[in-house]
C-alpha cells in the first residue's frame, strides 16, 4: 500500500471569469522512504496540489488516499489524525512564521493541540528538536524577524517535524534562500530523511535541485502531469517535448549564448488548450496534438510521458 | 579592441552607520555583457542604484563612476536626468510593479520617447509598435493598447525592456532582470537581451545571483561578497578554477543538472554561515565562512592580487587553489 | 567544472557537513560582532520585520520619542487624574448648589472656577464630567471594540456565506445616520449612563467590524496561518492566538479615536438635553450655560474647553500609536 496515492485528482477554483483548473486529473503515488519530486513552471498547479494534498484547499474531484485512509471528504475536524502524519514545509521563510509569536511557542503550540506527552516532555521534545535543526536553545525565546531566511527555514522545518511525521510537503523550500544557504537547507533535509525516515513530496522549479534530490520526478504542465520517471532515468533520456525544453532552459555555461528553447508563454489555466495542452509551444505539435489530449502511456518500467510523438 | 563605456573607480556606498559597499572597481567595455554576481547583501544592487544616482537619500557614495567621459557623481540632477533612460537604461527585478499599472503599456513606452527624443505622439507610437516588436511580443498593434495586468510577467520584463532600450542606450543595467521568472521564460529573455545588445551596439551591466546564468551570458565577471570585489576573470576560467573560497564554496554547493550527483552519494559541500556585512568586519569579510581561513585574513582587508592575466581575486592563499585546480587537470 | 573536479573540491574542503550547531557557535568567540542571528542575508527584510514586530517597550519608546503623542498622554493622564480624584475633592453632589450663582472664575477663591446659573460649582461639574466622559468613551469603546472584532473576525476568517451574512448585517447599521439612530435608542430606553453606553457601542461597532473584517481576510491568506491549519489548529486557536495579534495594531489605533468619538457623541447627547439627569456631564454643562453665552461665557467655554484637548489629545495618542505600531504606513507615505 502506498503512503499517498493520489487519484484523478482536480482542483478548480472559481475565478471572476470561469473556472481555473490548477489540478486537473492528476494521479501519483508516494512510496513510503521515497522522495518524489514535483516539477514546472510557476502557474502549472504544483503548489496547489501540495496544498490539496495538505487539504488546505478543497479538492474538485477525485480522491486523496493516506495509507489507504481515504482523506479526500473528511471534514476538517476528522483530520486530526492525518495531520500528525502530513506535515509542509514553506517556500517563504519569512511569511511562514508567526512574527508575534517566540520560536519556542510557535514548536511547542502543535505539541500542545495534540495532546503529545507530558508539559515536560514537550519541552524535550522542543529542545532535542532545535538542536536538531542546528540552532542555539536561545533561539526558543526570540522572535521570528530576528533571524536570517536560512535560519528562518530551519525553524520551520522544525515545526513540519515536531509532531514525527511520515510524509512532508516540501512547497519549493529552498528557491527563497540564497545559494550559499540552499545546500545547508537541502542537506538538512536529508539527514533528517533519513534520521526520521520521512517521505518527501519535493515540489520545486529549480530542475538542478530536483535532480539532486529525488527519487522520482514528475513533470507538470498546466495541472497536468506530462512525464514521470525514477531520477536517472528522467536526467537520461526525457521524453516529452517539455521536460526537455526545460532541461535545455537551465542556464548551462557550456551552451554560452545559445538561443532560447522555446517560445511562448505559459496559457492561463482558465483556457486551456484543446488536444495537448502543450501543442501551442511545442516544436513538434500536429494536427493530432491540436485535436485529441494524448493518454500517459508507459515508454519504459517506470517511465511514462503524456504525447503523441514518443 | 573593445573600449571602456563605464570605468568605476573605488565606489564605496556609506550609509549612517554601515557601508555596503566597499572601494569596488569595475569596467564595462562596449557592446560586452559585465555580469556581477553575489547573494543579497552583496551590495550589488545599491551598486546598480549608484550608477543611475538613484541612491536612497541617506546613502554617500565616493569614488569615481565615469561613463563616456564624465563623473556621473559630479553631474548636476538636471544632466543626470538626460543620461537616465536615454543614454543608461535600466530594467528591474520585479516586472509586477515596476510598471504603472493604470497606465497602458503603449503610453509607458511613447512617454519616454517623448521625454527624451522628442518624438511627436503618432511617430512615438509607431516607434512603441516597432519597440514591443523589436522585444519579441506577439501582435503589437494590438498590445500596445493593453494594461499591465493583462500580461504574464514574462511579457512586462519584455516591455520593461522596450522601454529601457527605447532610447538607443549605450549601457543596460539588467538588476536581476529573470529572478522573478520561469527558467523556459528566463531564457526567453536572456536570449532576448544578448540579441538587443548586438542588435543595438550597446553594453550590458548583469546583476544578478544566478551562477549558470552568468556562465551562460556574460564576457566578464564580477564576484562581490559582502560589498567588496572578490572575484573577476572570464567566464570560462572563472568556471573551470575558481580561485577565491567564497567562488569555489558556492560552485562547490550548487547543485548542477549536468553532474549526476545525487542525494544518495552524499551531502552537498555547504558553505557555513550566512552573509556577514563588511561594516565592523576588519579583514577579510568571507573570513567567518571560509574553511580555509588564517590567522592573518581578521588582519586587513586582503589585496587585490593578479594571478594570471585578466583575473584577480581577493585572497593571498589563492596560490595554494591554482596548485589544486592544476593537478586536477594533470590528472 | 566537471563532476570528477567539483569531488576533487570537495575533497579537498572537506565534505563533511558541518553540525549546523557549530556553525553558530563556532564563529562567536573569534568575533562577538559577527552574529549569526540578524545575520544580513536578511537584512533588507529585517527591517521590515522590526517594524512589523513592535514588541511593548518599542512602542512606549515610539511613543514617547514623538512630542504629540506625549503632550496627548500627559493631558490625558489629567483627564484621568481629575476623574479619580472628583470624589475626594468634591465629595458632594456636584449638582448641588453652594454659592451665589454667576460667580465669576477668580472671582472667590472657593469656586476657583465660579458657579453657574443656579450656584453650582463650575469645578466640581468639570472634575465630576470627566468621569462621565471617560466612563462613556472607554467602556462604549470596550463593548463596540469587542463585539466589532469578533464579528469582523468571524466574517473575515470564516468567509463564505457567514461572510455574506455578518456582511449584510454589518451594511446594515452602516446605512442608517449613527447619530439619528443613536438619539432614538436613547429616547426609547431610560436616558442613563449605562444605556447612553451601551447605545452608542452599538452604533460604533460596524466600523470596527469591517476594519477587523478586512484585517483577517488578509492575514488568514498568509503562510503562517496556513502553517497553523496543516498543524491542524483548531479555529478558535488560529483567530485568537494566530490572527488576532497580527491584526490588532490598526484596531488599537481606531480604538483611540473610537474613545474621543464617543465622548463627543455622550456630549451632544447631553447638549440636546437627552443625557442622564441624575449626573452633572460636559456636555450638559455646555447645555446649561448655552443660553447665557452673552454673558457668562465661561459656562460653555470651560467644559468646552475640556471637551476639546480630551478629544484633542486622544487624537494626538491615536496618531502616535499608528506611528509606533505601523512604522511601515509611515515611511512610505
Amino acid at each position: 500500500m502506498s503512503l499517498l496515492s493520489i487519484d484523478r485528482l482536480e482542483t478548480h477554483y472559481k475565478a471572476p471569469d470561469g473556472v481555473l483548473r490548477a489540478v486537473d486529473d492528476v494521479t501519483l503515488t508516494v512510496e513510503s522512504g521515497e522522495t518524489v519530486g514535483l516539477v514546472g513552471e510557476s502557474g502549472c498547479g504544483k503548489s496547489t496540489l501540495g496544498k490539496t494534498v495538505m487539504r488546505l484547499v478543497d479538492p474538485t474531484a477525485g480522491s486523496i488516499a493516506f495509507r489507504g485512509t481515504d482523506i479526500t471528504r473528511l471534514k476538517q475536524n476528522k483530520l486530526q489524525d492525518m495531520r500528525r502524519h502530513v506535515q509542509m514545509i514553506f517556500q517563504d521563510p519569512f511569511a511562514s512564521l508567526n512574527p508575534r509569536h517566540t520560536i519556542g511557542q510557535i514548536l511547542l503550540a502543535p505539541l500542545t493541540v495534540h495532546g503529545v506527552g507530558t508539559k515536560v516532555e514537550r519541552q524535550q521534545l522542543v529542545d532535542a528538536m532545535i538542536d536538531r535543526v542546528g540552532l542555539p536553545r536561545d533561539s526558543l525565546d526570540r522572535y521570528p524577524h530576528e533571524f536570517s531566511g536560512g535560519q528562518r527555514q530551519r525553524i520551520g522545518i522544525a515545526r513540519a517535524l515536531i509532531l514525527n511525521p511520515e510524509l512532508v510537503v516540501c512547497d519549493e523550500p529552498v528557491s527563497a534562500l540564497d545559494l550559499s544557504i540552499q545546500a545547508q537547507i537541502l542537506n538538512l533535509l536529508v539527514s533528517m530523511k533519513k534520521d526520521l525516515g520521512l517521505s518527501y513530496l519535493f515540489i520545486s522549479h529549480d530542475l538542478s535541485v530536483v535532480r539532486y534530490f529525488t527519487d522520482r520526478v514528475l513533470v507538470m504542465y498546466l495541472g497536468k502531469i506530462v512525464e514521470s520517471a525514477d531520477n536517472a532515468t528522467l536526467w537520461s533520456s526525457p521524453k516529452h517535448p517539455y521536460t526537455r525544453a526545460l532541461m535545455d532552459a537551465v542556464p548551462d555555461p557550456s551552451r554560452r549564448r545559445h538561443v532560447a528553447p522555446i517560445t511562448g508563454d505559459l496559457p492561463s489555466a482558465q483556457n486551456i488548450p484543446t488536444g495537448c495542452r502543450f501543442h501551442t509551444r511545442c516544436v513538434l505539435a500536429s494536427d493530432i496534438c491540436r485535436q485529441q489530449e494524448p493518454e500517459f502511456r508507459s515508454v519504459g518500467k517506470t517511465h511514462h510521458v503524456a504525447c503523441h510523438h514518443i | 579592441m573593445a573600449l571602456p563605456l563605464l570605468r568605476v573607480d573605488n565606489l564605496s556606498i556609506r550609509f549612517p552607520t554601515t557601508e555596503p559597499v566597499s572601494n569596488l572597481s569595475f569596467l564595462v567595455n562596449e557592446k560586452e555583457t559585465l555580469a556581477i554576481v553575489g547573494e543579497s547583501g552583496s551590495g550589488k544592487s545599491l551598486t546598480a542604484l549608484a550608477l543611475m544616482r538613484l541612491l536612497p537619500r541617506s546613502a554617500k557614495p565616493s569614488g569615481q563612476i565615469v561613463f563616456a567621459g564624465q563623473d556621473l557623481l559630479k553631474l548636476e540632477e538636471r544632466r543626470m536626468r538626460q543620461l537616465r533612460g536615454k543614454d543608461i537604461g535600466m530594467i528591474f527585478q520585479e516586472p509586477m510593479t515596476s510598471l504603472n499599472p493604470v497606465l497602458t503599456i503603449g503610453r509607458q513606452i511613447t512617454e519616454v520617447l517623448q521625454l527624451h527624443e522628442r518624438l511627436p505622439a503618432k511617430a512615438a507610437r509607431s516607434r512603441a509598435i516597432e519597440l514591443l516588436d523589436l522585444v519579441r511580443i506577439p501582435d503589437p498593434q494590438r498590445r500596445i493598447d493593453d494594461y499591465p495586468h493583462q500580461l504574464s510577467g514574462g511579457m512586462r520584463q519584455r516591455v520593461m525592456i522596450a522601454i529601457a532600450v527605447a532610447c538607443r542606450p549605450r549601457l543596460l543595467i539588467a538588476d536581476e532582470p529573470t529572478t522573478a521568472l520561469d527558467v523556459t521564460i528566463q531564457a526567453q529573455v536572456l536570449d532576448l537581451l544578448d540579441k538587443l545588445r548586438r542588435d543595438l551596439s550597446m553594453a550590458v551591466l548583469l546583476i544578478t545571483h544566478d551562477l549558470g546564468v552568468v556562465a551562460q551570458w556574460a564576457d566578464n565577471v564580477v564576484v562581490m561578497y559582502a560589498g567588496r570585489k572578490v572575484e573577476e576573470a572570464l567566464p570560462e576560467p572563472l568556471f573551470a578554477h575558481p580561485l577565491h573560497p567564497y567562488t569555489r564554496g558556492l560552485l562547490a554547493a550548487s547543485p548542477r543538472l549536468k553532474n549526476n550527483y545525487h542525494y544518495k552519494d552524499g551531502p552537498l559541500t555547504e558553505i557555513p554561515g550566512s552573509i556577514v556585512s563588511a561594516a565592523g568586519e576588519k579583514g577579510c569579510s568571507f573570513r567567518p565562512r571560509c574553511t580555509v581561513a588564517h590567522d592573518s585574513c581578521a588582519n586587513a582587508v586582503p589585496d587585490l592580487f593578479v594571478p594570471a592575466a585578466n583575473r584577480l581575486v581577493a585572497c593571498p592563499y589563492h596560490a595554494s587553489f591554482a596548485e589544486e585546480a592544476n593537478v586536477a587537470l594533470v590528472n | 567544472m566537471t563532476s570528477t573536479e567539483l569531488n576533487d573540491y570537495a575533497g579537498h574542503s572537506g565534505t563533511r557537513v558541518r553540525s549546523p550547531a557549530t556553525e553558530k557557535h563556532q564563529p562567536e568567540p573569534l568575533n562577538p560582532q559577527w552574529n549569526n542571528v540578524r545575520a544580513p542575508d536578511s537584512r533588507v527584510k529585517t527591517s521590515n520585520a522590526l517594524a512589523a514586530v513592535p514588541n511593548k517597550w518599542r512602542v512606549l519608546k515610539a511613543l514617547i520619542h514623538n512630542p504629540n503623542a506625549v503632550c496627548g498622554l500627559v493631558f490625558l493622564a489629567l483627564v484621568i487624574l481629575a476623574a479619580l480624584i472628583a470624589p475626594l475633592i468634591y465629595p458632594g453632589d456636584p449638582l448641588a448648589m453652594v454659592a451665589r450663582p454667576f460667580l465669576w472664575p477668580g472671582q472667590n477663591p472657593a469656586y476657583p472656577l465660579g458657579t453657574d446659573s443656579m450656584g453650582r460649582d463650575v469645578l466640581a461639574g468639570i472634575l465630576h464630567g470627566a468621569r462621565v466622559s471617560l466612563f462613556v468613551g472607554l467602556v462604549a469603546t470596550a463593548l463596540g471594540l469587542t463585539f466589532g472584532v469578533l464579528v469582523g473576525a468571524t466574517a473575515g476568517y470564516f468567509g463564505g456565506w457567514i461572510d455574506d451574512l455578518l456582511v449584510r448585517l454589518i451594511e446594515i447599521f452602516q446605512t442608517m445616520p449613527s447619530f439619528v439612530l443613536l438619539v432614538v435608542m436613547v429616547a426609547i430606553a431610560q436616558p442613563t449612563a449605562s444605556t447612553i453606553t451601551l447605545a452608542i457601542a452599538i452604533i460604533t461597532w460596524p466600523t470596527v467590524a469591517r476594519l477587523a473584517r478586512a484585517e483577517f481576510r488578509t492575514i488568514r491568506e498568509k503562510d503562517f496561518v496556513m502553517a497553523a491549519r496543516s498543524l491542524g489548529y483548531g479555529h478558535a486557536r488560529i483567530i485568537f492566538l494566530e490572527i488576532l495579534p497580527n491584526a490588532l495594531p490598526p484596531i488599537i489605533v481606531t480604538s483611540s479615536v473610537m474613545v474621543a468619538g464617543a465622548i463627543l457623541m455622550e456630549s451632544a447627547l447631553s447638549f440636546m438635553g437627552l443625557g442622564d439627569p441624575n449626573v452633572v456631564s460636559w456636555g450638559s454643562m455646555i447645555g446649561a450655560g448655552r443660553e447665557l453665552i452673552r454673558t457668562a461665557w465661561y459656562l460653555t467655554a470651560l467644559p468646552g474647553i475640556a471637551i476639546v484637548f480630551t478629544v484633542l489629545s486622544l487624537n494626538l495618542i491615536g496618531d502616535g500609536l499608528n506611528d509606533a505600531l505601523n512604522p511601515r504606513f509611515t515611511q512610505e507615505r
